[in-house]
């Protein structure tokens, strides 16, 4: 998912303020930058496109609404971080902490539990044989 | 037709090329007798035997055209390598021959390559931005420079950036875990930004990029793996082996008690069984170390095959093929 800097901004714009024309929006973020009316309106045009804002027509404009929860884009965000070069058993250029196997079940995340209580209890049996 | 200095210049690139693909061949080959042996060494030789592989087929590509070149002609060893093998045109080349051939496929091949690792880092570095822009949050970083918090559900940390890599991680993460436990994560992820990780790893995937699909997914994922044993281990400096790798074990639990539709936080991208290795690896930590000797002796024994072996396809090519 790519999106450009005015995208951003429209996108927490209608977040706060939902249901909301074109104009209103330009007139929001002129406060921020220097764009044209037809600026905004592509970039609306360009989220709408993209699955993210959804609009209804009253009178002779468009009154957008963002289609995605905040968090849920950054769910997508961070999922999209991975993926790009996760496909077909290519490598993350990320480097994660942990590794979600789908293929791990309750069972074996048991087992290492067990494994590694095993191990906490022969350590503290060889302190106190140390002792 | 080409009979100048440009045309010793193809044709040592050609012949970098061809002993390039002889070596990609012969460590394929040796990949399926040696690959399952290289698990029960320690995480250091396993890297180093990673990193043969990878390179393997550069290396053998140049110092193969170093043999062939005109560099040390008059020398004893240029005679000695002469009276075995040669390349019988080094002052002409032919663009339309295979030689040609093969080196137009061969910068095809490089320059697709890297546009498609640019756009990915592109895309990538534009999500960065994007979760920047939208979700970083108040600092609960403990003080650390290059961590960032994430204002997000998600239990997810991760370390990307490929010249000043940045660990996030996610408030998900942070809010689950008790105090000790964050603390390996974060150690875990700056030890990633420390060995620059995800630099390597892309070095790594483009350089192994030429091999056949499986066995360069392979490397990549060994690779991948090689990086978190190693991050493992620069936590265990600070915390017990056992606590770092119960910790391990809580952060797949939170990750799989995730309802099916957040389960866009897949980053389950080294397979079935990583997390069992990681876990074992930290209590009972492979220790058989290999001699240097042996990737050495083992390249030397491989650039002699691949030296004979470009004389003789090239010689068998020829023989069927001419170069007009």
């Amino acid at each position: 998912m790519f999106l450009g800097e005015l995208e951003k901004q429209v996108l927490q714009y209608l977040w706060s303020s939902p249901g909301v024309d074109v104009k209103r929006v330009h007139a929001e973020l002129s406060k921020q930058r220097d764009s044209s009316l037809n600026t905004v309106q592509s970039a609306l045009e360009r989220l709408f496109k993209k699955g993210l804002l959804s609009r209804e027509k009253q009178g002779h404009a468009y009154l957008y609404r963002a289609e995605i929860a905040r968090d849920d884009l950054i769910a997508k965000l961070i999922d999209s971080v991975a993926s790009d070069f996760v496909s077909k058993g290519e490598n993350s250029l990320i480097a994660a902490f942990s590794s979600v196997s789908t293929e791990m079940d309750e069972e074996q995340l048991d087992q290492l539990e067990q494994l590694i209580e095993i191990q906490r209890q022969q350590l503290k049996k060889g302190d106190s044989g140390a002792d | 037709m080409l009979i100048s200095d440009l045309a010793v210049i193809m044709n040592l690139i050609t012949i970098a090329l061809l002993g390039f693909f002889v070596g990609a061949l012969l460590l394929t080959i040796a990949w399926t007798v040696f690959g399952k042996l290289i698990g029960s060494y320690s995480i250091q030789s396993q890297k180093t035997l990673i990193l043969t592989w990878v390179l393997g087929p550069w290396v053998l590509g140049l110092m193969t055209m170093l043999f062939f070149s005109p560099l040390f002609e008059g020398t004893a060893i240029y005679n000695w390598v002469e009276s075995v093998v040669h390349w019988h045109h080094l002052y002409v080349f032919q663009f339309s021959s295979w030689h040609g051939v093969s080196v137009v496929l061969f910068v095809l091949f490089s320059i697709a390559l890297i546009a498609i690792k640019g756009t990915q880092l592109y895309r990538q570095g534009n999500a960065i931005n994007t979760l920047k822009h939208f979700s970083m949050a108040d600092d609960q970083s403990q003080g650390r420079r290059n961590v960032q918090i994430i204002d997000s559900d998600i239990p997810t940390a991760f370390t990307a950036g490929l010249f000043r890599p940045v660990c996030y991680v996610a408030k998900g993460m942070a809010d689950n875990l008790s105090d000790k436990e964050l603390d390996i994560v974060m150690e875990h992820e700056l030890a990633h930004a420390r060995n620059r990780d995800p630099l390597t790893k892309l070095l790594i995937a483009f350089l192994s990029a030429y091999y056949p699909k499986r066995l360069a997914q392979l490397l990549n994922t060994k690779y991948a793996l090689l990086t978190e044993h190693i991050a493992d281990q620069a936590t265990v400096i600070c915390h017990s082996a056992e606590d770092v790798a119960a910790t391990l074990v809580k952060v797949v639990r939170l990750n799989t008690a995730l309802p099916k539709n957040a389960s866009n936080t897949s980053l389950s991208f080294f397979g079935g069984n990583d997390i069992s290795q990681r876990v074992q690896q930290l209590l009972t930590p492979t220790r058989k170390s290999l001699p240097v000797i042996v990737p050495i002796a083992f390249m030397t024994v491989m650039l002699c095959f691949t030296i004979v072996a470009v004389d003789a396809t090239h010689h068998l090519v020829e023989s069927v093929f001419t170069h007009s």
